[in-house]
């Protein structure tokens, strides 16, 4: 329709109609506002019969997870309902840590599986860990409900981890492994050559392969996840301490200062000291005594001769040794292995206990009754992975020495020295005290590294080359530098980097590490139920 | 002038020749402080969803507690304030439209910043909620329902503001003039008993084609979507069927058909105002509804969050 101009004042049209006849009245458009109230009271009135018919899922987030499945029309179940009072004053029903651990664990347990004090552990065992961190946050920080059935809430994402550590993912500015970055030594606690034993365990087995010859020794445990420990038994008995192993001749005699020497099996039996019940099953056979000398041939792996009378030295050189005169080895061990010292302490205690339970006096079995009382308590902080534990007393013994005169003292030293000759061979021997194996072989302790997963893309030496095996093997000498027990023989980070990386292999930090790290924990919580809870 | 000034207002009378000049120059003052005005609404808005977007990516960039992206962290939760309020005042535009006189008496500022606020605020608005959202699609009943309708409100706003900007231009450009919609029905009724009373007496021939074809046009507002498309909407169709009754009638009756000719074709143009303008009206009816419901549900999801 073509625009045409009009002359006409308040004509519409062609047909000239006049469009202000009368007054008009402006319709009002309530029905729009009544409209909108009517669609949004249905919906508030359909929230409220949910809330209080079908328990709330309208105003839910969203579904829970699998395993919260079943709470999923139970809001109270997580969320704190908060008083009119609390809402007035600003608070909220949040999902609380005690609200989790109503099913998780119960409450009041401060150092509990799933607490930020247990991640601070973190097998560590060291509670100096153990400072509370400004960044503490509740479990539903971290695990964040209400993104579907199929959602894994344990699927924490590294950000999290970055509330508190300062590096991201394990490929952007992870540090350095500890033992790597702090140039520490492996504590292997064992004179060994790695060079000499691969070639040795390929002649005799007459392997080809060198990985085999690894796995000779480093046996996996059955989910291929690490090594078993190394085990005198399985590895080394078959070529050490053969039949033909000896001790020198050494002095009989009372282990005095003034009359240093060691005790025959026969003064061993007589004496019937606590823990030498061993003694009355021992061959008479491996002794030969010549006037005043003694010697044991053949020697087993923890000769129960050997350990009694370097016992019975030490007691001389360091009268004050307490506690660590109830071990057989240094107690100089890495925090998380300290329950292992009580665990061998309390064995020992066991021992002398059952080694004087026929005396019948009054005296003695008074101080069992005691013995028996302290050693319940042990074992019952023992059963609790975190009871600090203190291995002060047990360092300091041998810090406080016998005041001897040079020479007794170098006299004492050389018995020791003979007496130990041949275990000396592969185990150090310090202030009368052989050094503590360290048989568990894993630095990276608080990672969950998994060889499993890895020896199909990579071989052994592939990762662990700082020892040149292969050198050795090809009629290389390798020196006491590049192979002693010392060496941990682990890759750099880069080495493990050159996979996990962004858009490579997974690089998240829960890849490797774990918040809630105790598995074993976790199928105990029955513990912490309540007697009458637990009475059926 | 006066062409332009009719071809513009439609009905409105033409403007005098001898204030033309000033009034031109105080009419373009004023369009230029409107373009201004305009200029700085959307530098601002623009500004704040830069620093809201930038603010955003930094939480997701930084590993810092309560900056994350997602509704629970505390910038999740500012977020989420500020969406709420934004929404209450797009809402309140349509109270204070309805109070224009208590609104002016306090000084609340002119309806054109108010509709710049409405306009803006509701593009903030849901700029705000996908950043609350954390980008991701809801989950629960609730949630979808305010995600839902936040969406409709906007889109269905956009599409208003474009309703608003393209048929006000299309009746003021395509048309002879304007109506008001509501006095459509009395404008048909009148046209309506005008042609009766002219077809009542005019020959046989014409008699017959308004009893057949036009009777029937003439008697009720038409709704017909084709003049979205074409404002002319055949017009020139039907009234050539119209003319074809010329040679048939005696010249003395000529001027009737002309008049009839002349009602049909204002008939048709009342069709488009009509048809035109209720897309104008009726487009409230899926913005203002949805947006009162979703200011409830917004509510409900604050108490549950403050509950909860």
């Amino acid at each position: 329709m073509a625009t045409k101009p009009r002359a006409r004042k308040g004509t519409f049209g062609d047909a000239a109609l006049p469009v202000a006849g009368a007054y008009l009245t402006p319709r009002r458009r309530r029905g729009l506002v009544w409209l909108g109230l009517a669609l949004g009271g249905a919906l508030l009135a359909w929230a409220v019969l949910d809330f209080f018919a079908f328990g709330g899922g309208f105003v839910s987030g969203g579904p829970l997870s699998s395993g919260h499945a079943m709470l999923q029309n139970d809001c109270a179940a997580c969320h704190s309902t908060p008083s009119a009072g609390d809402l007035a004053l600003g608070g909220t029903g949040e999902v609380t840590d005690a609200n989790c651990g109503t099913c998780h664990e119960r409450l009041g347990d401060e150092l509990g599986v799933y607490s930020f004090a247990s991640h601070y552990l973190y097998r560590s065992g060291d509670f100096q860990r153990l400072v509370p961190s400004e960044h503490e946050m509740p479990c539903s920080a971290c695990h964040v409900e209400h993104q579907g059935r199929q959602a894994v809430i344990t699927q924490v994402a590294d950000a999290r981890c970055q509330t508190c550590h300062t590096f991201g993912s394990f490929g952007d500015g992870h540090p350095q492994f500890d033992v790597l970055a702090e140039g520490r030594t492996d504590r292997a606690g064992l004179h060994f050559a790695h060079g000499q034993h691969v070639k040795e365990v390929m002649e005799r087995q007459a392997l080809v392969d060198l990985e085999v010859a690894c796995l000779h020794c480093h046996q996996p445990e059955a989910d291929g996840r690490q090594f078993q420990p190394i085990s005198f038994d399985r590895h080394c008995d078959a070529c050490h301490l053969t039949a033909t192993e000896t001790t020198p001749r050494m002095p009989v005699g009372p282990a005095t200062a003034a009359e240093p020497g060691v005790a025959t099996l026969a003064q061993i039996r007589d004496g019937g000291a606590p823990g030498t019940d061993w003694a009355l099953f021992a061959n008479p056979g491996e002794f030969r005594e010549v006037g005043d000398l003694v010697s044991k041939s053949p020697l087993h792996h923890r000769d129960p001769w050997v350990m009694e009378n370097l016992r019975r030295l030490r007691r001389v050189l360091y009268p004050n040794a307490g506690l660590a005169d109830l071990l057989d080895a240094s107690a100089e061990v890495p925090a998380e292995q300290l329950p292992d010292l009580y665990r061998e302490m309390v064995a020992t205690l066991e021992a002398y206990v059952r080694g004087l339970r026929s005396d019948p006096s009054p005296a003695v079995q008074d101080e069992i009754a005691n013995l028996e009382e302290i050693l319940r308590q042990v074992r019952r902080a023992l059963d609790d992975p975190y009871t600090p534990l203190d291995e002060t007393e047990l360092l300091l013994g041998l810090e406080r020495p016998a005041d001897l005169d040079p020479d007794q003292r170098a006299e004492i030293e050389s018995l020791v020295a003979d007496l130990t000759s041949v275990c000396a061979t592969c185990h150090p021997v310090e202030r009368a005290t052989f050094a503590r194996v360290d048989t568990d072989l894993r630095e990276l302790r608080r990672a969950e590294f998994d060889h499993r997963a890895h020896v199909v893309q990579r071989r052994c030496l592939d990762c662990h080359g700082e020892i040149p095996v292969t050198a050795a093997l090809e009629g290389g000498t390798l020196t006491e530098a590049q192979d002693h027990s010392g060496i941990h023989n682990l890759p750099a980070i880069e080495s493990c980097q050159s996979c996990h990386a962004p858009k490579l292999a997974n690089d998240s930090c829960v890849t490797c590490h774990q918040f809630h790290p105790d598995d074993g924990r976790r199928s105990q919580l029955l513990l912490y139920l309540d007697p009458e809870e637990a009475a059926p | 002038m006066a062409k332009a000034d009719v071809a513009t207002h439609g009905v409105r009378s033409p403007v005098a020749a001898r204030s033309a000049a000033p009034r031109a120059s105080r009419a373009r003052t004023a369009r230029g402080r409107r373009r201004r005005a305009e200029a700085v609404w959307r530098r601002a808005a623009l500004a704040v969803g830069v620093l809201c977007v930038a603010a955003y990516a930094v939480g997701a960039w930084l590993p810092m507690r309560g900056l994350e992206p997602r509704p629970g962290s505390h910038l999740g939760v500012a977020w989420g304030i500020g969406a709420a309020l934004l929404l209450l005042t797009t809402v309140l535009y349509g109270a204070r439209r309805r109070a224009m006189a208590t609104s002016s008496k306090l000084r609340l500022g002119t309806s054109r910043s108010w509709l710049r606020l409405h306009l803006y605020g509701g593009g903030l608005f849901l700029l705000l909620l996908l950043l609350h959202s954390g980008f991701k699609l809801p989950a629960g009943g609730l949630s979808w329902w305010l995600w839902g309708l936040s969406l409709w409100v906007v889109v269905t706003g956009a599409a208003g503001l474009a309703l608003q900007r393209w048929l006000p231009r299309v009746l003021s450009s395509g048309l002879a003039g304007e109506v008001h919609y509501d006095r459509i029905p009395e404008l048909v009724t009148q046209l309506h008993r005008r042609a009766e009373s002219l077809a009542a007496s005019s020959p046989e021939p014409v008699r017959r084609f308004y009893a057949r074809t036009l009777s029937s046009v003439l008697g009720e507002p038409r709704w017909n979507p084709v003049y979205f498309l074409d404002v002319g909407g055949g017009a020139r169709r039907r009234l050539e069927r119209l003319r074809r009754l010329y040679p048939l009638l005696p010249p003395a009756e000529q001027p009737k058909l002309t008049e009839l000719e002349d009602l049909v074709r204002t008939k048709l143009e009342i069709d488009v105002q009509y048809t035109l303008q209720s897309a104008l009206r009726g487009w409230l009816w899926v913005h203002v509804p949805a947006s009162l419901a979703l200011v409830v549900l917004v509510a409900l999801h604050i108490f549950a969050v403050i509950y909860y």
